[in-house]
């Protein structure tokens, strides 16, 4: 069994549920990728496996156990989320957001110990923000701002860490220079990533399995490779494609016709 | 680096620089105000005769001024404006609007009918304490209740929280016409706030609160802090909404109940501590400490121009303290219509 999984989940906000019986295994040390239309329930997954919101029926599982008994501190320990066009507090620092990622390890007497400052110091390097570690988040660029947020949930020193669509409203070079971070810093500290992408061409080319979801179920999962084709294209965006291998790697590249 | 990080054995923390000088600087200002207080005014004493006045070694006239009119009313000056310039950093925090202060959305008011109403029915103000809290944490409950359905939306919050604070203002103008003359006088205190003819009563009073509170507050400081940011963040962080903001509102009306009962509702000290300690400071909400200190300036200035005034023409200090944030009001709303339009 992996660290992060779901057993006949069924996700809604009152009313009809957004997602149906999904039960899923989330692959340890790997980046996956949640992708599908509109309102079929991708962020609802997302906001479930990070605690924010409870199951209807059936239960997402951090190491077996049903993360709605878990308490919310121990939770936030092992699970980091970056949401969706996070905003800062005016006046907030980079170093400030990223110390704010301390949180689950800090107490009101604790709030900066040396493992702190060694951990935001470190996170800082490796998004490349070291130099602007005292602006304001809110004086930084949309690529800059996402790397801050990202520094943020390194901090949080988790080996879980949840994306909801980190890419939004990054223009195209930022787009691929977040994801090459999240590349590697997966990489680097061995972390078991799971995104919610919109663009099916990045999510092929960055993760390593791909879940895609439609209409509330999961229409299929597994490596791009296997998932990306012309059939499943189809079945999950209700369009008609040609898949060609992509210019990187091994991974499938999208046409729509 | 503009940062200060303190540590000693199990604490640590970190401090912008420019928070540090910004509190220390108010703090000398804070003691300079007080000492002038004193000192000058419309009978005049020396240094040497307060300190002997302090050491109850001054002549009977020094001794009582001092002793018995000066320093209560100095000492709760302060501590209803620490009280309510820190009651109103954290609503304000918590709700991310300058406008959603205790005294703007109806706790101050109705810790003032509160007060009202107990020394109206028991004809004594033994028990205004009690009524104070009971009326700000009725006030609080009503309007949380009010805006339930709406999450906090904060901007629903300050709408009913004004039209509450007005529907409260009348009941309690309602009372004032149906109670017999001899008691009007006393009562104004709690309507419009007064600091004059304070007593050591009102001193231990509000400087008892603080001493329960405001630990408890700076504790809290760091939960209140992580609330600022997007529920989603917050939550993930692990830190609890539910709890970190029923705490929030709970020593806030803790605070200001406190505040009430040892000097009436002082309008605008909470209003306009927090926006003036951050103009200032520049440091990401929530400062307690800072709009803290900020409250007890503004508080003491306001009894000032209170007392500059000739004799026959007396105005209570809740007077001034509103002359002080009507600017600062428009000023916010200026901002934040800007902001809007941005």
């Amino acid at each position: 069994m992996t660290q992060l999984s779901t057993k006949n989940l069924d996700l809604g906000y009152g009313g009809a549920p957004v997602l149906k019986d999904i039960t899923l295994d989330i692959p340890d040390g790997q980046i996956t990728a949640v992708v599908g239309p509109n309102a079929c329930g991708k962020s609802t997954l997302l906001r479930c496996l990070a605690r924010l919101i409870k199951p209807m029926r059936g239960e997402a599982l951090l190491d077996g156990t049903p993360i709605h008994k878990l308490n919310t501190k121990a939770v936030a320990r092992r699970i980091a989320l970056l949401p969706q066009s996070a905003e800062a507090p005016a006046g907030m620092r980079v170093i400030d957001l990223v110390a704010r990622g301390r949180t689950p390890h800090q107490t009101p007497l604790q709030q900066w110990s040396t493992k702190d400052e060694e951990v935001v110091t470190r996170a800082l390097a490796q998004v490349g923000l070291s130099e602007e570690a005292d602006r304001p988040v809110n004086d930084l660029s949309g690529g800059q701002r996402q790397r801050a947020w990202i520094a943020m949930v390194l901090a949080q020193d988790t080996g879980i860490l949840l994306l909801d669509e980190p890419t939004t409203f990054l223009d195209l070079h930022y787009q691929i220079e977040t994801l090459k971070l999240v590349r590697a810093l997966q990489q680097d500290r061995q972390l078991t990533v799971v995104m919610v992408l919109h663009d099916i061409n990045l999510a092929a080319r960055f993760a390593d399995h791909i879940v895609a979801l439609r209409g509330g179920s999961i229409i299929c999962q597994g490596a791009p490779i296997e998932v990306v084709t012309e059939a499943m294209i189809e079945a999950v965006y209700n369009l008609k494609s040609q898949v060609v291998a992509g210019p990187v790697g091994d991974a499938p590249y999208v046409i729509a016709l | 680096m503009s940062t200060l990080t303190l540590r000693f054995a199990a604490f640590s923390t970190r401090v912008p620089r420019r928070l540090v000088v910004v509190n220390a600087a108010l703090f000398v200002v804070l003691l300079a105000v007080a000492g002038s207080g004193l000192l000058g005014g419309t009978y005049p004493i020396g240094v040497t005769e307060l300190m002997a006045a302090l050491s109850g070694a001054a002549d009977p006239v020094t001794q009582m001024v001092v002793m018995e009119n000066r320093l209560p009313r100095l000492l709760t000056a302060l501590g209803v404006g620490l009280a309510f310039g820190m009651a109103g950093e954290m609503v304000q925090t918590l709700l991310r609007n300058p406008l959603a202060s205790p005294d703007v959305i109806g706790f101050s008011a109705g810790a003032g009918l509160g007060a009202v109403i107990i020394v109206a029915l028991t004809g004594a103000t033994g028990l205004v304490l009690p009524g104070a809290l009971a009326g700000g944490a009725l006030t609080a409950a009503l309007l949380l209740a009010l805006v339930w359905n709406k999450g906090m939306n904060p901007g629903a919050i300050v709408l009913v929280g004004i039209g509450l604070t007005v529907t409260l203002g009348v009941v309690t103008d309602l009372m004032m016409v149906r109670l017999d003359a001899n008691n009007v006088g006393e009562l104004v205190k709690w309507i419009m706030g007064s600091l004059s003819a304070r007593s050591w009563g009102d001193t231990g009073l509000v400087w008892a609160g603080l001493a329960v509170v405001a630990p408890l507050a700076a504790w809290h400081q760091f939960a209140l802090a992580r609330l600022t940011m997007a529920d989603d963040v917050t939550a993930t962080l692990g830190q609890s909404l539910v709890q970190g903001r029923v705490i929030t509102i709970v020593l806030a009306v803790v605070l200001v109940g406190f505040g009430v009962a040892a000097a009436g509702p002082l309008p605008f000290v909470a209003f306009v501590a927090g926006p003036i300690a951050h103009g200032l400071s520049r440091a990401p909400r929530p400062t307690l400490l800072t709009a803290a200190l900020v409250g007890a300036l503004v508080t003491l200035l306001a009894d000032h121009m209170a007392q500059a005034l000739p004799g026959f023409f007396v105005l209570p200090a809740g007077i001034f303290t509103a002359l002080i944030g009507a600017p600062v009001l428009i000023w916010v709303l200026i901002v934040q219509s800007r902001r809007r339009r941005r």
